[in-house]
């Protein structure tokens, strides 16, 4: 026998998969799951190449921008103002929001199109009882399988995340508005979690791949799956995960400025982070704020209307005058990228519990 | 050697027993054929053999003691499943390259080099475009290129043409005699299987009803010819399978109790062919021919 055979020489229980066996797989996946691939990778390059060429040009317009001093202070001059008009109203802003929407969908794209039919198919084929009986075993076959084409999808779309962050990078330096770096969009479609975010979709379209046995059921369910996970991701578990942990300050600038935020029982939902235009510790994303009143109780909704109805436009002094103070919770900007570890660790540990759940499933529900 | 030994073996789907009670022990170096009616369990039991899915209870173990599916035993047992399942949109050349990655070291290449030149298959043509009978010996070709010590093969016969599965039955046999390979084919073709196999196992409602070498089948066994109406009453030392009676004479299939089993007066033996056997066996699912007072299972 070879050496292939000693490692796993005891009979009875699978034994942990051999590192040689998975990387000697390479060549049979990819071959045989070269078509899925090669479009992917096609569909990736054009959006690649699309946001490389807008990207480009969005640099050499920021470059001028910062050639003629027209961030900042000086804003609105001759010479910034169709820059700037360009950047707040022109096709950047068609761009950063069809990116947004494109790094949302390319997870579901990977769900659908590569999860669901990489078992689903084996099963309709039939082909399970060719793959499964040869002398790789079943648990290295798909410990294999899932490892390599997971590998791919996240290296690809750990790129797309990077060329996502390069490109919009100068519509974000415009305003905090425009492409916030804290707002879900582009918190989701960093170099981490966009990586992430497809390989849980991914894992997603596997595992409805080996429990429901057809491929169009599979990538069905995949699809409502996956888009039910970015939306709660996108509008629920974001702005959760963000307002944790907050530092609190006192901001009477902010608080006197014109529509802070959405009121709801005594708190504005502010939701943005801080830009050049707006007070608040540099970098920061704003999660939430609220007014006390010279007892230092939280003013009530009522209280708070009453309040900006009695606004004058004269800044701060105003609200001190009144004995008022503004509070408002936020997450340093320092906090960014262990933000960013977070969500991305979370959303790869569930697509790694799918994957145990996948290979769990192949090993123990037979053919 | 046992190449298959199974004790007390039993599958269920949801609630109909495809396999049960199921006891089996066939030797090794043999030609087994695996033969039953539609429904029968063979392919299920086979599956068990192979690890594609579990006993719900007993067990079956491959090659002498080794759990049926698990890495020792796949290394050593190939199977070809019903309907030649391979990947249909690669090339044959493709095809048997991802069989080769997925067999790691234990690979013939010149094997299945020299198989498929002889057999003239397009290499560069998709296994989805081959004929069934080219299908099928790409399958063949895959396993035998993995030298097993134990080849399963699911009605690999059913599809084919005459002359295809006269090839077909040709390859097997030839590893046969280069290898020692051991066989067990399911089939439902009696002229084929009665050519090839040494051994014999007949499946009915999920039981063994009949297992043995073809030889001691046929030499215990013999087709009594008698006056009609008084079919039962053969004396002792024969077991009536089934009877066929006539209008002035009865046809039975009778197992002798004892090599010296003469027919009683009135009645003529002759010797029996295999599908005379099978058929009769088949058209009697409660009838049993088992080895030994008991079947024989080693665990």
């Amino acid at each position: 026998m070879t050496t292939l055979t000693s490692g796993v020489r005891q009979a009875g229980r699978w034994r942990r998969p051999l590192p040689a066996s998975v990387t000697s797989m390479a060549w049979p996946v990819w071959r045989q799951h070269r078509s899925a691939l090669t479009w992917l990778g096609a569909l990736l390059l054009a959006l690649s190449a699309t946001m490389l060429v807008a990207g480009i040009e969005l640099h050499r317009l920021y470059a001028v921008e910062i050639r003629h001093g027209c961030l900042g202070s000086s804003a609105w001059s001759a010479t910034c103002r169709p820059l700037q008009n360009t950047f707040g109203f022109g096709w950047p802003q068609t761009y950063t929001g069809l990116v947004m929407l494109v790094m949302q969908a390319v997870p579901v794209i990977i769900g659908v199109f590569l999860g669901a039919p990489l078992l689903a198919r084996e099963y309709t084929a039939g082909t399970v009882r060719f793959a499964w009986t040869q002398g790789i075993g079943r648990t290295r076959w798909a410990v294999a399988t899932l490892g390599l084409l997971g590998a791919a999808v996240a290296v690809l779309t750990g790129l797309l995340g990077l060329l996502t962050q390069w490109s919009v990078q100068p519509v974000a330096a415009q305003t905090s508005r425009l492409a916030d770096r804290w707002e879900p969009g582009f918190f989701d479609s960093t170099v981490l979690t966009a990586a992430t975010a497809a390989l849980l979709a991914f894992a997603i379209g596997v595992l409805a791949g080996a429990l429901l046995r057809r491929v169009v059921a599979a990538m069905a369910v995949t699809a409502v799956c996956t888009i039910t996970v970015a939306s709660l991701t996108f509008s629920r578990l974001h702005y959760w995960l963000v307002g944790q942990g907050t530092e609190l300050a006192k901001d009477q600038a902010f608080g006197a400025a014109p529509n802070v935020g959405n009121l709801s029982n005594g708190t504005l939902y502010i939701h943005e982070t801080v830009g050049p235009s707006t007070p608040g510790p540099a970098g920061a994303w704003l999660d939430r704020g609220w007014y006390t009143g010279a007892d230092g109780h939280r003013l009530s909704d009522g209280a708070v209307n009453h309040l900006l109805d009695k606004y004058t436009g004269t800044g701060p002094a105003w609200l001190t005058r009144l004995h008022d103070t503004f509070w408002i919770a936020y997450q340093p900007g320092s906090r960014y990228w262990l933000f960013q570890l977070i969500l991305a660790g979370g959303t790869l540990l569930a697509a790694l519990l799918l994957a145990a759940a996948t290979i769990a499933l192949i090993r123990h529900r037979r053919a | 050697m046992n190449v298959i030994e199974a004790a007390g073996l039993g599958r269920r789907f949801w609630k109909t027993w495809a396999v049960r009670d199921c006891a089996l022990a066939i030797p090794a170096g043999r030609v087994a054929a695996l033969t039953g009616p539609n429904g029968a369990g063979k392919t299920t039991l086979m599956h068990m053999a192979v690890g594609l899915i579990a006993p719900t209870e007993g067990r079956v173990t491959v090659l002498g003691g080794q759990s049926a599916g698990s890495p020792e035993a796949l290394k050593r047992v190939a199977f070809v499943a019903q309907d030649v399942p391979l990947y249909k949109h690669l090339p044959v050349e493709d095809m048997v390259r991802v069989a080769r990655t997925l067999n790691g070291g234990h690979w013939d290449q010149r094997r299945a080099d020299k198989r498929l030149a002889t057999l003239e298959v397009p290499l560069r043509r998709k296994i989805g475009k081959l004929s069934r009978g080219q299908q099928a010996q790409v399958a063949l070709t895959i396993a035998l290129a993995r030298r097993p010590e134990f080849l399963i093969l699911d009605e690999p016969l059913a599809p084919l043409d005459p002359l295809a599965r006269h090839e077909f039955l040709a390859s097997v046999m030839e590893a046969v005699a280069e290898d020692g390979t051991s066989v067990l084919f399911s089939s439902h073709v009696i002229a084929e299987l009665e050519r090839v196999a040494d051994y014999l196992i007949v499946l009915a409602g999920g039981h063994v009803q009949v297992a043995g070498d073809v030889e001691t089948l046929l030499a215990g066994h013999q087709i009594l010819t008698g006056p009609a109406g008084a079919a039962v009453v053969v004396g002792t030392e024969f077991d009536v399978v089934h009877a066929q009676q006539g209008l002035a004479q009865a046809h039975l299939l009778a197992r002798r109790r004892t090599a010296a089993a003469q027919p009683p007066a009135g009645w003529q033996a002759h010797p029996v062919t295999l599908e005379e056997l099978m058929l009769g066996y088949l058209r009697e699912p409660g009838a049993y021919a088992l080895p030994g007072p008991e079947p024989a299972v080693i665990s």
